[in-house]
């Protein structure tokens, strides 16, 4: 096993956290506005 | 314990346990700088590959101008017919002929000094490039003496000279040889042992794209064989919907070939530029294992207003399968920066969140290339791609400017920028020339960055009020009707313009520092490369 | 060593293998299956 597969201590990297979940919350915020862009112009009656 | 482990998997900059290689006498350069293995023959074939990539960028830049242009309202500048035409050649000089030409270097360069292995064959990589060389000075000349405007879709029943299908097929076919002595010099690197263990994670991804190549390929025969036939008058007329379906197995799936080249170019420049090295080895190779089992079938995307395939096929091919190539494209994203991020703060940049961050080489042209390719990529190319890709928001966005939109931050924004990243390491490495106005090139980056990031965004913005693509003329002067765009839009469209200005600009640099340091660039022979 | 390796490296070692399975699941799960898709449609009665 090479060295860095080794579950280490200093593998912790938070900077990419924070950058993966601002990736995810505007993914969702813009997907709900396309769903809501859709439900706007397609009436179900 | 079974594990999944990868002993002594070599990374990208150390030296092959068998350093001699299976390389014939005098067949072989000792690198300067990395101290890797250079086979002299695959030398010469990614110099010739890497330099036409470069012309045709250049025919489809000035492409790329000349309809910025044209759809910047208040400029209007090319007549009807010639827009029309010009998108052809654009689609097909950068889409095609630039990324292939690129990729077909990578795989070369890849195959041979990252296994330590020479190149399979001489014959087969001379063959190949002369009928890719032909095939797209064929297609150019039709396209610009107007005998196929059919764009690059080149749907049928829009017909064009048989010579257009003739030079994609030549195109194709030699990128499948290509291809093919790609993956002879993969076979006889693993049977002369040239490397231990598995192959090194960015040559993994370079046998990922070279499989979905072969994929896109076969669909690209099966396609534009039939259709050149017909343009001869000796089969008729293909059925639409049939063409359509198999078309876009080649285009899309020809998109996901630079997915995957783009992803271990992220990697092999974050390598060199930080130092990083891929955070769990396994998890990174299944993320490609997920590209080569699941990505291609994505290409229903393209179909789904198409009535003659049902929902199921739609829905299972656009999301339920395909989203584990989503999830690869995620992990991608997620362990490149984390990689960088854990070099970094290695080398003691350990300050707070994004301390990292901002000490990293953000004045290296090769690191901000690849990290603008990654942030504009993931966040506008990956969100836009995987929401216009569901089925039901498609309807509300098929066929206006905001697919365009997000093809060009993924495409452009994306891969073609983190390949001129790319070329500011092949420059010095292989050719062996070094850049000059070095502060120009350090710039060249965030300007094509800047310019394609607001072309993309105000053409998506222009599409969500209905602008469509391929338009010459939204105004529908002399119609007796009006569309009635709201004005936003007509900003939007002019924003377009602007970005397409900002964007050739950065592009154009890119091409002439680049044919400077190739032809005219200070030698650097015999020692290693000036640092960026 | 050799037989120690995990069933999904072993995969991920061999290219022939993964080449084979992207081919044939494309071909199946998107072509062959839209083809049918298209080939089944009823003709249009329009003239
Ligand atoms: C300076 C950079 C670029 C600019 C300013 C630019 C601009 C444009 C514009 C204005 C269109 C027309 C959109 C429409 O009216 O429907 C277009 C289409 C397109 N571009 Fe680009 N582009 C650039 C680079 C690229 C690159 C590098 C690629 C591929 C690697 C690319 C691929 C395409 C494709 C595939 C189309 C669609 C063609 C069609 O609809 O048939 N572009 N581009
Ligand atoms: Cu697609």
């Amino acid at each position: 096993m090479s060295e860095e597969n080794r579950p280490e201590e200093n593998h912790k990297t938070p900077g990419t956290l924070v950058l993966t979940i601002l990736l995810l919350l505007s993914f969702a915020l813009y997907y709900f506005a396309n769903w809501k862009a859709l439900a706007d112009v397609w009436h179900v009656r | 314990m079974s594990t999944i482990a990868i002993a002594g998997t070599p990374q990208a900059s150390e030296p092959p346990a068998n350093v001699a290689g299976n390389h014939p006498a005098g067949a072989v350069r000792k690198c300067d700088t990395t101290g890797l293995p250079v086979c002299k023959t695959a030398e010469r074939y990614v110099k010739l590959n890497a330099v036409m990539a470069v012309v045709f960028l250049l025919v489809g830049g000035v492409s790329a101008l000349l309809l910025g242009l044209t759809r910047w309202p208040s400029v209007h500048l090319l007549p009807v017919d010639w827009f029309y035409r010009i998108l052809t050649a654009h689609g097909l000089n950068m889409l095609i002929f630039w990324i292939i030409f690129m990729e077909v270097a990578i795989l070369y360069f890849v195959g041979t000094t990252l296994l330590n292995s020479r190149l399979a064959s001489k014959a087969l990589a001379f063959t190949s490039f002369a009928m890719m060389l032909t095939g797209a000075l064929l297609v150019n000349a039709m396209v610009f003496t107007g005998r196929a405007d059919v764009m690059m879709t080149s749907y049928v029943p829009l017909r064009a000279h048989p010579g257009f299908y003739l030079g994609v097929i030549l195109f194709a076919v030699g990128t499948l040889i290509g291809v093919i002595n790609f993956f002879a010099t993969v076979y006889i690197a693993k049977r002369d042992h040239t490397y231990e263990g598995s192959v090194p994670l960015v040559a993994f991804g370079a046998i990922a794209a070279a499989i979905i190549a072969v994929v896109t390929l076969l669909h690209g025969a099966i396609v534009m064989i039939p259709a050149f036939l017909w343009s001869l008058d000796l089969i008729g007329q293909p059925d639409a919907a049939w063409y359509r379906l198999v078309w876009w197995g080649l285009g899309h799936q020809s998109q996901q070939i630079n997915v995957a080249a783009m992803v271990s170019v992220w990697y092999f420049l974050a390598h060199i530029t930080t130092g990083a090295k891929p955070l769990n080895q396994a998890v990174c190779r299944g993320a490609f294992v997920l590209y080569i089992l699941f990505i291609n079938i994505a290409s229903a995307h393209h179909l789904l207003v198409d009535p003659g395939v049902g929902a199921t096929w739609k829905i299972w091919n656009t999301s339920y399968a395909m989203y584990l190539a989503v999830l690869a494209s995620m992990i991608h994203g997620f362990t490149v920066p984390a990689s960088v991020e854990l070099a970094m703060r290695k080398k003691g940049f350990d300050k707070g969140l994004f301390g990292w961050l901002f000490a990293a080489p953000w004045r290296n042209p090769g690191f901000s290339a690849f990290f603008l390719s990654l942030v504009i990529f993931g966040f506008l190319g990956g969100i836009t791609g995987v929401t216009l890709g569901t089925q039901q928001i498609n309807i509300i966005a098929h066929n206006t400017l905001r697919i365009p939109g997000h093809f060009h931050t993924t495409v452009v924004g994306g891969t073609s920028l983190a390949f001129m990243g790319l070329c500011y390491y092949v420059v010095p490495l292989v050719f062996r020339r070094e850049y000059a106005w070095r502060g120009l090139v350090r710039v060249q980056p965030y300007v094509f960055a800047a310019g394609i990031t607001l072309m993309a965004l105000a053409m998506s913005f222009a599409g969500s009020y209905g602008v469509p693509r391929r338009h010459w003329d939204i105004e529908f002067s002399g119609a007796p009707f009006s569309p009635g765009f709201d004005a936003a839009a007509h900003f939007m469209m002019g924003l377009v313009g602007v970005g397409a200005v900002v964007a050739f600009i950065g592009l154009l640099v890119f091409i002439l520092l680049t044919v400077h340091a190739v032809f005219l660039g200070r030698s650097n022979e015999g020692r290693a490369m000036t640092a960026w | 060593m050799e037989e120690r390796k995990h069933p999904i490296q072993r995969l991920m070692d061999n290219t022939w293998l993964l080449l084979f399975l992207g081919v044939v699941l494309t071909f199946i799960s998107y072509t062959a299956w839209g083809v049918i898709e298209l080939m089944s449609l009823p003709n249009a009665t329009l003239p």
